[in-house]
């Protein structure tokens, strides 16, 4: 289990406990493999169609307090993982 | 792009409280997704997560997840929006038996409370969450997510008001470090080309700002400010073929003569982005210099721009030979002044390559209260190839 320990600064003794589904996107190369090479394995995220969302606190942008994707339970969620560039 | 594309393409849905929208943010700076999010009218909740805890390796990534938090879709198509209605809006999903299996990579605990620190009390004590990220690296030197954090708290480090010399030069090279681990990792490579040069840069990573300003301020808003503005590298756009800039300012007279600062009123951070190339590969250097704060140093804008010249070896290019700093229109400032430009190697170079450059400013120091004409050399260091 994945789990970050923070200190009492925010009244909490544990801020986030995660867990990752199995599975990741392989992008085999046939050709290659069959060659007998070694294809590297290409891994996007940890992320898996039937698993939990890891429930780990990240700071919101609002304000810096901690947040979770927890907080949207009950709710259909499109979740976008980004940057602005 | 992206994201705003389904934003507007899920407007009532959203409106009508079917779906809700959230963002987790990858980014070095993520104050600029503030401004973003206002450009683009998105009021949703953002999450930080410039250290990449999530461990995703590419951006941007949408995911459905369902009422309880279980993921039901990766990527989904935006030509297939009308059948979410359906197939995830309007169904009903069963409650999860159990938590799914940890497929986590462990981390340390010398790892682990290195990221509590920049996360949750890196407001107390900079030089602490560094030292708690340069425990974690000597636990695992080897780990790739540590190095590139480590990373992450070294330019925050730099960006803080706080900053110790080298510490953009070692997020520099905490990245290279990482991306030698997993030269895969997208997000790793984009955080060195962020600063980098634009030979080797995919695209300008924040030319964007200039216009969200503008369209915010347009229509009567005011943009959200930002903490660190975007340097030059992070506006530049990309580059096919080296260029060289021929009208340059010409060296002063006597400039050789000028007293010497040797740190005393101004401390310099040079940093090379990447710190090591091949043979006909371009740098970036970016050289900051930061008034000192103890003698209460600052710039004096009456008078003549901060310049900055360098010289090269023979057989290197140069982009520029100076640039200048143009003084705020405020008569004193104490702000962080950085001038970037771009280098080329010949193709036979190999080894250590030593850049002389010198920067000539006016600086006043609150103690004696007097204001001073100096000049500051600086070394610039690059390596080539392997």
């Amino acid at each position: 289990m994945f789990i970050i320990r923070t200190t009492a600064t925010l009244g909490l003794a544990t801020l986030a406990a995660a867990s990752f589904g199995g599975g990741s996107p392989v992008a085999a190369n046939a050709a290659a493999a069959a060659a007998g090479e070694t294809v590297p394995q290409r891994r996007d995220s940890h992320f898996a169609v039937g698993d939990l969302f890891p429930d780990l606190a990240f700071p919101s942008l609002a304000d810096g307090t901690p947040a979770r994707l927890s907080d949207f339970r009950g709710k259909k969620v499109m979740l976008h993982v980004f940057a602005s560039w | 792009m992206h994201v705003p594309g389904w934003h507007e393409a899920t407007r009532a849905w959203q409106e009508a409280g079917d779906l809700q929208m959230v963002g987790i943010i990858q980014e070095q700076h993520p104050d600029r997704a503030r401004l973003f999010m206002q450009w683009k009218g998105m009021g949703w909740p953002i999450l930080i997560d410039s250290l990449d805890l999530l461990e995703t390796t590419v951006v941007p990534m949408t995911l459905l997840l369902d009422e309880h938090g279980v993921i039901r879709q990766i990527q989904p198509p935006r030509d297939e929006i009308d059948e979410l209605r359906a197939t995830f809006i309007d169904a009903a999903f069963a409650a999860p038996g159990a938590a799914a299996d940890d497929s986590l990579p462990g981390m340390s605990d010398s790892a682990t409370a290195a990221v509590s620190a920049y996360l949750w009390e890196s407001d107390g004590d900079p030089d602490a969450v560094i030292a708690a990220f340069e425990r974690a690296v000597d636990a695992d030197p080897e780990h790739g997510y540590t190095l590139f954090r480590a990373g992450v708290a070294y330019r925050w480090r730099y960006d803080s008001g706080a900053s110790r010399p080298d510490d953009f030069q070692r997020a520099v090279h905490y990245w290279e470090r990482a991306l030698s681990v997993d030269p895969n990792n997208y997000i790793w490579r984009r955080r060195i080309q962020q600063y980098g040069p634009r030979l080797a840069k995919p695209y300008s990573f924040y030319d964007w700002v200039v216009t969200a300003r503008r369209d915010i301020t347009a229509r009567g808003g005011d943009p959200s400010p930002l903490v660190v503005e975007p340097g030059g590298a992070e506006f530049a756009q990309p580059q096919r073929a080296f260029t060289v800039d021929e009208a340059t300012l010409e060296p002063p007279e006597l400039d050789d003569r000028i007293y010497r600062d040797d740190g005393q009123y101004v401390e310099v951070q040079a940093t090379m982005v990447p710190s090591a190339i091949q043979p006909g590969a371009s740098a970036r250097a970016h050289v900051s210099f930061i008034p000192v704060e103890d003698i209460k140093a600052h710039w004096n804008n009456e008078v003549d721009d901060l310049v900055f010249w360098v010289e090269v070896p023979p057989g290197w290019q140069l982009d520029r030979r100076a640039v200048s700093v143009p003084n705020p229109p405020e008569t004193v400032s104490t702000e962080t002044r950085t001038v970037e430009f771009e280098v080329k190697a010949p193709d036979g170079a190999r080894g250590r390559y030593e850049l002389p450059g010198y920067a000539l400013y006016y600086v006043c120091e609150d103690v004696n209260g007097i204001c001073l004409y100096r000049r500051q050399d600086v070394l610039l260091k690059v390596d080539v190839g392997g």
